[in-house]
């Protein structure tokens, strides 16, 4: 009789328990404003700075997606836990030429042939920096990430999306496409010929141009 | 008894872990890819900052367990210049080696965004959660949307046509000509 009654006291503890757990969980879930409207929103005014020229003719955009993450062991009452986190992150590489670079003899014209040389092509965005991150999403996330890991991340991110259109074969991609831009460009201005890097490019155009 | 106790027991466990699960599936979804390959001259480089702040509002119940504040600094690269895919006309004369080129509208474009992770600031309550770093996003995400909605009155559009003239203008002089007009809408120039 009495094991019996130890026994419902100790089930009844575990349950009292139990309740306490999901009560205490669902009362901050309540007062957490991801779950519930009552947020109030206000912005600074947006300030405008470091406005600088540039001479960037981007061939090429590539948007991606790339997904990060990493794992952590966050030491708690009950023990040693794993805390993870993955990230998306909307990225996009622009590659082309930057005009600056080009030096005074890049463009030689000679009656109606114009000679081109051109530089490899490169990546434009300022600083390597490719991610939005404003618009990153964070679908798995445990623990607490402090603003170092997450700087880590980042720029695991950014050299993911490096990576990848490295992979994809993008800058042979965009290394074809700028000639076929300046190609294009340069018979609009009027050139019968264009030879770029020592390779003829005829115009496909069969009207007279007008030099 | 025992069913009644398992039940309890049970119940709670389930409603926690039902909580804020993700979904695999919606993962893979969204991850997709795109080649743009609209030729763009840039001519200005640009960045913008806002600060967004997030509280509960005043009238919000939620106030009484603590407050729950956070200021996210949000920083965006922009880049000026004119689409030449869309460039309007380009008439050239051999003779006496004139060109006239009219440039179409420019455009500004967000490059990248990046959160200030270490100018974060937050003041959350005993009894309330930490923001977590999908919140922060989203908070974020507004501070984007503000900066894309006060582009259009940012003085930019047209410093960045004049320079595109000015660069079209360059490059036509090195090719030869010499009577060279570059025009863009409601900015004439003839450099």
């Amino acid at each position: 009789m009495k094991t019996k009654t130890l026994k419902q006291i100790i089930m009844a503890v575990f349950a009292a328990a139990a309740l306490a757990a999901a009560g205490w969980w669902f009362f901050r879930s309540c007062v957490s404003p991801m779950k519930n409207g009552g947020r109030e929103t206000s912005f600074s005014a947006v300030t405008l700075s470091r406005l600088s020229p540039t001479r960037q003719l981007r061939v090429m955009s590539i948007y991606k997606e790339v997904v990060v993450g990493r794992t952590k062991t966050e030491n708690t009452l009950l023990g040693p836990m794993e805390r993870k986190i993955y990230a998306i992150y909307p990225a996009q590489l622009n590659i082309g030429y930057d005009l600056s670079e080009f030096g005074d003899d890049w463009i030689r014209a000679s009656h109606d042939t114009v000679y081109v040389s051109l530089p490899p092509v490169k990546v434009l965005n300022e600083g390597g920096q490719f991610v939005d991150e404003a618009r990153r999403r964070v679908p798995i996330e445990s623990g607490s990430w402090t603003a170092g890991e997450m700087n880590e991340l980042r720029t695991r991110a950014n050299q993911e999306m490096l990576l990848q259109c490295a992979e994809d074969g993008c800058f042979s991609e965009a290394t074809a496409q700028g000639r076929a831009l300046i190609e294009s460009l340069l018979h609009s201005l009027g050139y019968r010929n264009v030879v770029i890097d020592g390779v003829t490019l005829p115009s496909p155009r069969t009207s007279t141009p007008g030099r | 008894m025992r069913s009644r106790v398992a039940i309890l027991l049970l119940f709670p466990l389930l409603l926690a872990a039902s909580c804020g699960k993700p979904d695999p599936d919606k993962i893979k979804a969204d991850i997709i890819g795109e080649v743009n390959r609209t030729p763009m001259l840039y001519t200005v480089v640009a960045s913008a900052q806002v600060i967004v702040t997030e509280q509960d509002a005043p009238d919000s119940y939620k106030r009484y367990f603590g407050s729950r504040v956070v200021l996210v600094p949000v920083k965006a690269t922009l880049k000026a210049g004119v689409d030449l895919s869309r460039i309007e006309k380009v008439s050239w004369n051999a003779d006496d080696k004139s060109i006239h080129i009219l440039l179409p509208p420019p455009t500004i474009d967000i490059e990248s965004t990046v959160i200030d992770n270490d100018r974060v600031v937050s003041d959350v309550g005993p009894f309330r959660f930490d923001f977590t770093a999908e919140e922060i996003a989203s908070i974020a995400s507004r501070g984007r949307k503000e900066i894309e909605k006060l582009i259009p009155q940012m003085d930019l559009a047209r410093p960045a046509s004049e320079r595109a003239a000015q660069i079209l203008a360059d490059l036509c002089e090195k090719l030869g000509y010499t009577n060279i007009k570059v025009d863009y809408p409601n900015n004439p120039v003839t450099p």
